[in-house]
């Protein structure tokens, strides 16, 4: 059974997404920009844009509404551009899919699909690993597109791919969403229906140890005090970042990368701090 | 949150439209196809301004966002 939110680490935000326009962003040109010593305005991992040589592992809660059947949580693509970049998401009938563009507008996916996926707060990471060997076909660049539900390993779970030659990972030009892909072959409208909170973004392939770090037993933690910090490069709806709402909401980033989000579609009231329901 | 919408032209928004939604126009969302058209919601009853207009549920306002208005993906 999973618990949300935590009783002792009282700082997540949960936002409410409608299914038809709410979401948040930071554009490519505010990823350039964001003001940490960090930024080279290149592709990089640590600019929540890694290349194809560059590992990186996203986390969520999510709580679907049973009354959706395809959204995304996070993606980082050109908006407009078939599969360019990577998304994560519900995909269908309760499946979860983790999709990267690969060589001419093929995607490499891994998606579990779990009867209990629509029922209560699940904890979501999904990890791309480019040390992995892919399978048959590969040549240079190998990948490995990875999922975990509730800290528990799902990637051979109804897996739609293997583990693949990746030629592209992200686009310069794409910008990081949570809520939503604009690919919408994939995930529905693409928009999120329920709730999601504790977003965050690692600039390197999370161990199935630390997978259930963040896991906690069910429990959102402070990332601060996670093993893997140093590689804590965005952190949305936890921690100290603080939300604000005027016409939009300004999320801010509490991993300290300066990468803070701005919704769109949101009315005030749609952020909140507090208990929802399992 | 439970919301009620309406699509309308944005040049046809009137101002107590505006007022009587939870949209601003910094806020919301638009069509990418056509006149421009912008998605207002509310929370409640409907307000008069939007008497005469056909008035969503959740369920159907996702139905209407996956035509292809309201899309960008150019082979869905």
């Amino acid at each position: 059974m999973t618990y949300f939110p935590n009783t002792t680490y009282n700082k997540s935000k949960i936002a409410s997404l409608d299914g038809s326009s709410d979401y948040m962003l930071i554009t490519a040109a505010e990823i350039k920009t964001a003001a940490t010593s960090t930024n080279n305005g290149g592709d990089d991992a640590s600019e929540l844009n890694p290349t194809k040589d560059e590992s990186f592992t996203v986390s969520a809660w999510s709580r679907l509404d049973a009354t959706n059947t395809g959204d995304c949580i996070v993606s980082k693509c050109n908006l407009g551009s078939a599969e360019d970049g990577w998304m994560v998401g519900n995909s269908g009938t309760y499946v979860m899919q983790f999709s990267i563009d690969g060589a001419s507008g093929t995607a490499y996916r891994r998606a579990h699909n779990l009867n209990d996926f629509e029922y209560g707060w699940k904890h979501n990471v999904f990890v791309y690993d480019h040390t992995i060997a892919g399978g048959s076909g590969n040549t240079a660049q190998t990948a490995s597109c990875l999922l975990y539900l509730n800290g528990s390993d799902f990637s051979s779970t109804g897996a739609t791919a293997a583990k693949g030659e990746i030629q592209v990972v992200g686009t310069d030009a794409g910008s990081f969403n949570i809520g939503r892909s604009n690919f919408s072959a994939f995930y529905g409208n693409g928009y999120w229906g329920g709730y999601l909170s504790e977003v965050s973004y690692w600039n390197a392939a999370l161990s199935a140890e630390e997978i259930q770090e963040l896991f906690n037993g069910g429990r959102p933690s402070d990332l601060k005090l996670h093993t893997k910090v140093s590689n804590l490069k965005g952190w949305w709806l936890g921690g100290d970042g603080t939300v604000s709402f005027s016409s939009n909401y300004t999320v801010q980033d509490s991993s300290g990368s300066g990468f803070h989000m701005t919704s769109a579609g949101m009315a005030d009231g749609s952020i909140i701090n507090g208990t929802v329901a399992v | 949150m439970i919301y009620n919408y309406v699509i309308i032209e944005e040049s046809a928004v009137t101002p107590q439209q505006w007022a009587d939604n939870l949209m601003s126009a910094d806020s919301a969302r638009r069509s990418v196809a056509g006149p421009t058209k912008v998605l207002l919601k509310w929370t409640g009853d409907t307000p008069a301004s939007f008497n005469g207009l056909t008035v969503y549920t959740r369920e159907e306002i996702i139905a209407e966002m996956k035509k292809s208005d309201w899309r960008l993906d150019p082979d869905a």
